[in-house]
């Protein structure tokens, strides 16, 4: 009787130590799982703003926009009617394909604050047709108006799809 | 091996499991802690700063066909330009003041950034100041832009501050 004690109490020092073995296990691997699943989001969101800020910076240094005066090259000036030229532009399918191959898909605006807010002027424009996430970047630049002689105080913001 | 020894040696092997997963836990979690550069954030802060305070100096002001870095130059020295708010003639020091505040806000403020905007001359000081209450606080900036205009012998310093 004693020794059949015995060896029922050993086999529950067995079956206790093979549990906490397997949750120490188990534990082991949810935590790895969660930690790995983390680590691949946030390098998604990292590699996100970085395609955003990059994609932002394309966009503001485009010769093809700039004032026709030399700028200081610490900030952005656009010409007026060299952007609206552009966006007319990119309606020829191949100039828009140009375009689309090298910025992607995004959408370009400038937003006037001063002298006069609230103009808008949106000169690249691609949405993909299912948007699963967009990352905007705003750069303060100014907008030349060489034949009103004006320079508005404005943001470039480029809003880039994914 | 004694059967005592065999459950010593069972023992151990389970404290070594345990600390196992307590090192692996709390190498992971230290790893992840580390400081990686917020690039969005380091691109936004520069580009906004900087930038901001350059295209705002060329911006057309509105009064007498200045911008505001002629506009603030006679601020500081001889104050000849009149320009207009709402009707009232003002002196270009109040009128930059007070359309510069506006962009400020417009903008910046607007974005959730508060700011310090100053002016000041060498040998005379500071001419102008315009800040939210929080930046007055803060004595830590994230990011500023300080320019130096030359202005006769004298240079105008121009610092904006985001905080």
């Amino acid at each position: 009787m004693a020794l059949l004690k015995k060896a029922q109490i050993q086999t529950g020092e067995t079956i206790a130590v093979v549990i906490i073995v397997v949750f120490i296990i188990v534990l082991g691997i949810v935590f790895y799982f969660n930690f790995m699943s983390g680590t691949i989001d946030e390098d998604r969101q990292r590699a996100s703003d970085l395609d955003s800020v990059s994609t932002a910076i394309f966009v503001s240094k485009l010769n093809e926009l700039k004032c026709s005066r030399a700028a200081s090259a610490s900030f952005i000036c656009f010409d007026l009617y060299r952007v609206k030229a552009f966006n007319e532009s990119l309606n020829e399918p191949m100039i828009g394909s140009v375009y689309h191959s090298l910025i992607g898909y995004a959408n370009a605006t400038i937003r006037t604050y001063y002298p006069e807010q609230g103009k808008e002027y949106t000169f690249y424009s691609y949405e993909p047709s299912n948007i699963t996430g967009e990352r905007s970047s705003f750069i303060p630049v100014l907008l030349s108006d060489p034949v009103e002689n004006k320079k508005y105080f404005a943001y470039l913001e480029v809003k880039v799809f994914s | 091996m004694k059967k005592a020894q065999i459950e010593i040696v069972g023992l151990l092997v389970i404290v070594i499991l345990v600390v196992l997963v307590l090192f692996f836990i709390i190498s992971f979690s230290l790893s992840n802690q580390s400081d990686t550069p917020d690039i969005t954030k380091d691109f936004i802060d520069h580009s906004l700063i900087n930038g901001f305070s350059l295209a705002l100096l060329e911006t057309s002001s509105g009064c007498a066909e200045r911008n505001f870095k002629e506009l603030l130059d006679d601020c500081v020295t001889n104050q000849m330009v009149s320009c207009y708010i709402e009707g009232s003639q003002v002196n270009s020091c109040v009128y930059a003041k007070h359309e510069i505040e506006k962009i400020l806000n417009d903008t910046l403020l607007e974005m959730g950034v508060d700011y310090s905007f100053r002016v000041s001359v060498t040998g005379m000081g500071e001419q102008m100041r315009i800040e939210t209450e929080e930046c007055e606080i803060s004595p830590i900036p994230y990011d500023f832009a300080d320019f130096a205009l030359r202005q006769g012998f004298r240079q105008v310093h121009i610092f904006l501050r985001a905080c």
